[in-house]
């Protein structure tokens, strides 16, 4: 009888502390590249920088840029010399119009000829043989039922220089999860959360193809191409 | 008789509270020592709404000159002496998507400050508004706009925060009963609430003679 009622109490709580636990991962590719069988050069010269002036989307590029500077496997543009070099950047910055560029039917490396052009005169500006471009596909959504569930679609574009081509890109959404009690909205916690898991796993998955050896671990989260 | 006449008063009362709603605003006031006679603007900080920023800081601008002893620095003069504005400005929040935390102490006050230099403004009542939520409402195509707005009323060049506040401008469209049925007459109901209290708090009320 006693161990029926605490096997009675605990079931709640082991179920609970499974579902609180972020989804299942189904593996996912984060980034791609354009052709098979290309790879990025370690220890080349890389910026990082936002597609819109949304906080979502310079929070994104800040944080990426962090783990590269971190990784040391390229040479990383400073936050400080963006600001420097790039008019107005990243808060009244305006690259990537999402209503165009976002339409599912274009092609996973589309970049319109007019934002390639701004491109090259920052990366020229930069002096980098790589330009990162990170925007959210749409912005950071939320639904609440029995969970605060949190997505983050995210697109990037790897150009590489002085050849312009578009080497590698990212099509991909990230979500977590937490019950939704006693709150019902998501915290600080959760958001600030997602956003590492995003940032971790694309920077990951360009090291790799960097070939550089990743030994940060990876967050598990929800991810789905988009 | 009498039940449906209840009802029927009920319901008449429930409308008249819908439709007739006026707005009460509360700014959280640091410091009251403000100079009643000072030169005050209203500055957009956040650009993603462009035309509810523009009718927002008109109506409040509006209304600070109409019942307030403040010398108000109108948007047209703002434009000319401002390059590019208006533009972003760093504000009191952490933005996540859909919803914005708020954090007093993230606002870019040195950008503020230059902007106010450039006015010659002694107060900066600085509007964000970084987030607007669309939800279905009533029958049809009836919908209720939420645009979550963050305040921050400034003296310069103390640098001094003199008073904040958060609250949301709505309105409805399409097929809704009662409430605003337009960003302007939301913006109108919700300036008069706004000076009404920044007039109360700072002691710049114009006496009615």
């Amino acid at each position: 009888m006693k161990k029926m009622i605490s096997v009675r109490i605990l079931l709640p709580f082991v179920f609970c502390s499974i579902m609180v636990g972020c989804f299942s991962t189904q593996p996912a590719p984060i980034y791609f590249p354009a052709n098979q069988g290309y790879h990025l050069t370690a220890h080349k010269r890389i910026a990082v920088i936002t597609g819109t002036n949304d906080d979502v989307d310079i929070t994104l590029a800040n944080k990426m840029m962090e783990r590269l500077v971190k990784s040391g496997a390229f040479i990383v543009v400073s936050q400080e010399e963006l600001s420097k070099k790039i008019p107005k950047y990243p808060l009244n910055f305006h690259l990537i119009d999402r209503n165009d560029i976002n339409i599912i039917d274009k092609s996973e490396t589309y970049l319109p000829e007019d934002v390639q052009k701004k491109a090259e005169l920052i990366a020229a500006k930069l002096r980098v043989d790589y330009l990162l471009i990170v925007w959210s596909i749409n912005e950071m959504s939320c639904t609440v039922r029995d969970y605060v569930v949190v997505r983050l679609p995210v697109a990037t574009r790897m150009i590489e220089y002085p050849s312009k081509d578009i080497v590698g890109y990212s099509r991909i959404q990230y979500s977590n999860a937490r019950l939704a009690f006693p709150i019902s909205e998501p915290s600080e916690e959760q958001i600030d959360d997602l956003y590492n898991i995003t940032s971790t796993g694309i920077t990951n998955e360009i090291l790799r193809n960097a070939n550089i050896e990743v030994k940060i671990e990876e967050k598990k989260g929800d991810r789905k191409p988009w | 008789m009498v039940k449906s006449l209840l009802c029927c008063l009920v319901g008449c009362i429930g409308i008249s509270g819908i439709i007739g709603c006026s707005e009460t605003i509360r700014h959280t006031f640091m410091k009251n020592d403000v100079n009643p006679k000072g030169r005050i603007a209203v500055i957009i900080a956040e650009t993603k709404f462009p035309d509810l920023n523009k009718i927002f800081a008109d109506k409040v601008e509006s209304e600070l000159s109409k019942s307030t002893t403040f010398e108000v620095i109108p948007q047209d003069i703002i434009m000319q002496k401002i390059k590019d504005y208006p533009e972003r400005i760093k504000g009191p929040y952490k933005s996540a998507g859909m919803s914005a935390i708020r954090k007093y102490e993230l606002t870019d006050v040195d950008t503020l400050n230059k902007i106010s230099a450039k006015l010659k403004a002694d107060y900066l009542y600085v509007v964000w508004i970084p987030i607007g939520t669309i939800e279905s409402a009533g029958a049809g195509d009836g919908k209720l706009i939420y645009m979550d707005t963050i305040v921050q009323l400034f003296e310069f060049p103390t640098k001094r925060e003199i008073a904040h506040a958060k609250y949301i401008i709505a309105w409805n469209q399409g097929h809704v009963i009662g409430g605003y049925h337009s960003p302007e007459e939301s913006c109108a109901a919700y300036s008069k609430a706004i000076v009404s209290d920044i007039a109360k708090q700072t002691k710049s009320q114009i006496v009615q003679k």
